[in-house]
């Protein structure tokens, strides 16, 4: 399932994939497969994107009812 | 920093120094194996004609002398002049007037070894006593003679008539005139301290290209440390699968061969060949695998520098693959040979490139379409 959330957020940051991949320290494919929905990070990873992104594990990773 | 750069500096002149200590070593242990007085090398030309069907001369003899008891490396050829090993094959019973038969005696005229062949090139190990001993080469122009021969030195009465059985085809396609000038080298070596010389020797040689290696690596790495490859988790896990497949991939290639070797069913290659090919094959799996998830190249590597060196290996070892298939090393009796790794090397990394373009034009499509589809969805 496709992560739109994280897509959003990074966006509003106005930040590229490769961006993000760097502050967080991931390759840019890593953060592409994780908001295509094809990879699910560890939580010590969703961390580290909130960090970055300045965002709540709930406001990225939670699902919509 | 600073302090960082003389430590390098240190590393590389005791690697440097290493090195020249090492090659020292080496070529002293090169020159000391031409001091051995234990091997006998000889070579000669042998002019021989056969005139309705009798050899002239009938045998030649040469004598060497061995001082201390050891095991030895005996090596003998017998080539039509202008052939080489490589030519072993072509050369037929029909292409000449004679089989040379061998026997080698120690001087209380005891048999130590004996052979019958056109044209050979082989070796054999032999435990030799302090003396003289005597070579004898006969020339045979018909299956009568052979049959003597054999039962003289060969191997007995028992079996003379199986062995002549099969020389009968020889024989009877001999030429009964003619001359012919054969190449013979003799070889007698001491087995034990050549091969310690020579260990002793790889020993150094091997020591010498790990020094150059770790210096190669301080010099590349410049001013970082020695760092190794980082991956994030994404890719740990699929690297981890990457290995899993490659790990399955040889089993079942190993199985499959080892079920091919005992149901005896014909074999392509031989077995040298046939092992490499499987660590090969896995090794592929790993990297097309990887570099499909991307996976392959850590964080902190620099692809267009890794691709160079793939270009640089890749391209060395289609040279040496040309050169081998110049040669006719590729194969031997219809086997394929371990000289065909090299061109498997290459396409190995062929095959790194070709995965990297398909996946790029798979990424880029899957990408459009994504893209797309966000804009019809805005």
């Amino acid at each position: 399932m496709k992560n739109l959330k994280l897509k959003s957020a990074r966006a509003a940051l106005d930040y590229s994939q490769q961006d993000l991949a760097d502050k967080v320290g991931v390759s840019r494919q890593t953060i592409n497969a994780i908001e295509k929905g094809d990879y699910n990070p560890t939580i010590n990873l969703c961390r580290s994107i909130c960090k970055v992104l300045g965002k709540t594990l709930d406001e990225i990773f939670w699902e919509d009812e | 920093m600073k302090k960082n750069r003389t430590k390098k500096t240190i590393i590389s002149l005791f690697l440097i120094l290493a090195i020249l200590i090492l090659s020292g070593v080496s070529i002293v242990f090169l020159l000391k194996k031409d001091d051995k007085d234990q091997n006998w090398n000889s070579k000669w030309s042998q002019s021989v004609t056969v005139k309705n069907g009798v050899a002239d001369p009938g045998v030649i003899t040469r004598n060497f002398t061995i001082k201390s008891e050891d095991t030895y490396s005996y090596s003998y050829d017998w080539l039509p002049t202008g052939n080489s090993k490589e030519d072993l094959e072509n050369i037929l019973p029909k292409d000449l007037g004679f089989v040379t038969a061998f026997v080698l005696f120690d001087e209380s005229g005891k048999e130590i070894f004996a052979t019958a062949a056109t044209a050979v090139s082989a070796d054999t190990t032999l435990e030799l006593t302090p003396g003289m001993y005597y070579a004898e080469y006969h020339y045979l122009t018909d299956l009568s003679q052979y049959e003597d021969f054999a039962e003289k030195y060969l191997c007995g009465s028992y079996q003379v008539s199986s062995w002549a059985e099969d020389m009968k085809g020889t024989f009877a396609s001999l030429q009964t005139n003619g001359g012919w000038t054969m190449e013979y080298s003799l070889i007698v070596q001491a087995a034990g301290e050549y091969s310690t010389a020579y260990a002793t020797g790889a020993i150094w040689g091997i020591l010498l290209s790990i020094c150059l290696i770790a210096l190669f690596i301080v010099l590349i790495t410049k001013d970082h440390s020695l760092e190794s490859p980082k991956y994030d988790e994404r890719q740990e896990l699929e690297r981890g699968r990457g290995f899993r497949y490659a790990f399955f991939t040889m089993l079942c290639f190993f199985g499959m061969l080892l079920i091919f070797e005992l149901s005896e069913i014909v074999r392509f290659a031989n077995f040298e060949f046939l092992f490499a090919f499987g660590l090969f094959l896995g090794v592929l799996v790993h990297i097309v695998y990887c570099i499909w998830h991307e996976a392959y190249f850590a964080l902190n590597q620099k692809t267009p520098t890794v691709m160079l060196s793939f270009l640089f290996i890749g391209v060395a070892n289609l040279m040496i693959a040309i050169l081998n298939f110049s040669k006719g090393e590729i194969s031997l009796d219809g086997h394929l040979q371990p000289a065909i790794l090299n061109l498997f090397c290459t396409l190995l990394f062929l095959a790194v490139f070709i995965t990297m373009f398909l996946k790029k034009l798979v990424t880029d499509r899957k990408n459009a379409e994504i893209e797309e589809a966000d804009e019809e969805a805005e």
